[in-house]
């Protein structure tokens, strides 16, 4: 192993050179290391862009049950579901937000009171989602709140009639027999105007608007007595995954009014540039490291072809092709660990950068998925390593090549 | 099988079979217009024991009978024999390694290393059984009259004289069977040159190795056993 000493003390009498093929390995490091942070971020941030926006399906049909709802929920690819059922239930001793407009005189005859939306997990509604409505107090419904007498209800109401995070509320049925107290869990803000322009009967003012978990409306003698759900939204991952649920659905529940909406906008509008800035990461990833692969084969060409007399010198004295290859791969990748060393430590520096670059941060995003979280893996620098090496040894080998076809003569003797 | 022998300086050893014998030996080089025919026809043997020079003027085709004979390159025609064994048969590469040193003309040393790397690197390439590798390159730079201080400098900062010296004791340290040499003695002083010659004729003379010099000195002829001229492609021996 002769070669791996050459190789040493060529590296320490060449100090300039390897010092500049160091510094290009380290440039060609950090970049890769930036692009996969980009791509690993990226990929991180689509993932909860998924986790948290995904697609929403809405489905109605004539035959949709809560229970319905539930089996349909468990189709691969449904992460969460809300089943929604709205009814008008009565304020008790309470005070509704009201238009300032007059009621028009041909309108039809005023539901005096709230809008109680009945579900099983407020953070699924698309105006949470989305972060058009934001909870100001107090904490959103889950599925745990099923079966408890609990409710979230709107910032103006809640002001309107002195309540906060805690207080009871009191519904009644719209023919007053049923009656029950509710507890405030949380209080909402719609974004937009709580009380538009022109007139709308107070259950349909987003100020009004109650939510409550699905049993609610039974307590208090609204909707069908089939259990007909108005409609279930179901949380997928992708698009893609909504074809298999549509044809589930449209098994279990029948053609008869049927309808099957797949609301992908938000998670185009999230996921979409993500996935762009990935892909963009992906190339730059790949055109880096052909870039460096070109660079470094041609640093290394022309040091072999200045080292033609050594080369021959070795030659001469019988020394095999292979070995001089090794040599070479030696001095190569004994600059390319410290690169990717340095490449490493500079990573965190290069993570800064690149958060910049992130669509995480737009408006449109709002408060809706946190900053991107840029992290180097093990992962990350053995993809480095990896490629680093592939590189080394593409520059290295290929014009090694030319070694291969060397012969002393040619390189060692005048001509006479 | 040899063209001519010379008989004012008779082998070492009359009997002995041939080192290396060159047969129908020719060598053309091809340009982008031309043919150059450089060697045409050439018997010869070498033998143990004996200290040759090859004399010959610019272009006479030396430095192509070296290379052919060394292993460097392969004939054109005809064939190189060592020790009754075709080179083809041996390979060109083991047969460098294991049986022949070369000291060429530009010296052709390792710039990265000092003067005493630079032989033990031959050393371990040709697999040299010594010990103390780097006592023995000492002791060898010392005979070709490199001093301790200077064997540890790099080759870089050696005059081409002690450069041609380091050459000389890398090619001695591989302890080969033919040792050839390309005017092994055309940067030295007299006394160094001197020295030198009495090296190669001791390595023939008392470790029955065979010695050849290409060269343009008339006065190293006169110290060898043997020498050649070629001429116009053509070798003749006195």
């Amino acid at each position: 192993m002769n070669f791996v000493k050459r190789a040493g003390l060529s590296l320490v009498a060449r100090k300039g050179k390897t010092a500049l093929l160091l510094g290009i390995f380290l440039v060609v490091c950090v970049l890769l290391l930036g692009g996969f942070l980009l791509e690993g971020a990226t990929a991180r941030q689509e993932a909860e862009a998924q986790r948290r926006i995904g697609v929403d399906v809405t489905v109605r049909a004539d035959r949709l049950t809560a229970e319905r709802a539930g089996r349909l929920a468990k189709v691969p690819g449904v992460q969460r579901y809300n089943p929604l059922l709205r009814g008008v239930p009565r304020l008790q001793g309470g005070k509704l937000v009201r238009s300032d407009a007059p009621r028009p005189p041909d309108s039809r005859p005023e539901r005096d009171g709230p809008r109680l939306i009945g579900l099983r997990d407020s953070e699924l509604l698309l105006d949470f989602a989305t972060g058009r409505s934001t909870l100001v107090e107090g904490r959103p419904l889950t599925p745990q709140d099923a079966g408890h007498d609990r409710v979230l209800i709107g910032a103006q109401l809640a002001e309107l009639n002195g309540l906060a995070a805690g207080d009871l509320i009191t519904l009644a049925s719209p023919d007053g027999k049923h009656r029950r107290a509710y507890e405030v869990v949380g209080v909402h803000r719609d974004g937009r105007a709580p009380v538009p322009d022109g007139w709308l009967e107070p259950s349909e003012l987003p100020a009004n608007q109650i939510y409550a978990p699905l049993g609610a409306l039974a307590d208090l003698g609204l909707g069908s007595p089939d259990g007909r759900l108005d409609e279930a939204v179901f949380r997928l991952g992708s698009p893609e995954q909504a074809e298999q649920l549509h044809a589930a659905a449209q098994r279990l529940l029948g053609d008869a009014d049927f309808r099957f909406d797949v609301n992908d906008k938000a998670y185009r509008d999230q996921v979409q540039p993500l996935r762009r800035v990935g892909a963009f990461a992906g190339t730059l990833v790949w055109l880096i490291a052909g870039a460096g692969t070109v660079v470094l084969g041609l640093i290394v060409a022309l040091t072999i072809r200045e080292r033609r007399d050594e080369l021959g010198m070795l030659l001469s004295l019988g020394e095999r092709k292979w070995k001089l290859i090794g040599q070479h791969t030696v001095e190569v990748a004994a600059v390319a660990l410290p690169a990717l060393a340095l490449a490493a430590l500079a990573g965190a520096a290069c993570a800064g950068t690149v958060s910049e670059l992130l669509p995480g941060h737009t408006a449109s995003a709002g408060a809706l998925l946190p900053a991107p979280e840029l992290r180097l893996t093990a992962a990350d620098l053995g993809r480095v390593a990896g490629l680093g090496v592939g590189i080394a040894l593409v520059s290295t080998v290929l014009p090694g090549i030319g070694i291969l076809r060397l012969h002393p003569r040619s390189i060692l003797a005048a001509t006479d | 099988m040899t063209d001519a022998v010379s008989t004012d300086k008779p082998p070492a050893a009359e009997t002995a079979p041939p080192v290396l014998k060159l047969t129908g030996l020719s060598h053309t080089y091809t340009g982008q217009r031309r043919r150059t025919t450089v060697l045409k026809q050439i018997d010869y043997s070498f033998e143990r024991g004996v200290f040759y020079t090859i004399l010959g003027p610019s272009g006479s085709g030396k430095t192509t009978l070296l290379s052919l004979a060394s292993g460097l390159d392969r004939p054109t025609a005809g064939t190189v024999a060592f020790d009754g064994v075709d080179l083809e048969e041996i390979g060109l590469g083991r047969y460098r390694n294991r049986h022949v040193a070369t000291v060429f003309q530009q010296y052709n040393l390792l710039t990265y290393m000092t003067a005493v790397q630079n032989v033990t690197t031959a050393m371990e390439i040709t697999k040299v059984r010594a010990r103390h590798k780097k006592a023995r390159a000492l002791e060898l730079l010392e005979q070709v009259g490199l001093d301790r201080h200077h064997a540890t400098r790099n080759v870089l900062r050696l005059s081409g004289g002690q450069q041609q010296r380091v050459a000389i004791a890398r090619a001695l340290a591989c302890d080969v069977d033919i040792l050839f040499a390309d005017e092994p003695t055309g940067n030295l002083d007299e006394d160094t040159a001197e020295g030198i010659i009495r090296i190669f004729r001791d390595l023939a003379h008392e470790r029955n190795k065979c010695v050849v010099v290409v060269t343009h000195s008339q006065q190293l002829a006169a110290r060898s056993d043997r020498t050649l001229t070629l001429r116009r492609g053509k070798v003749s021996s006195r």
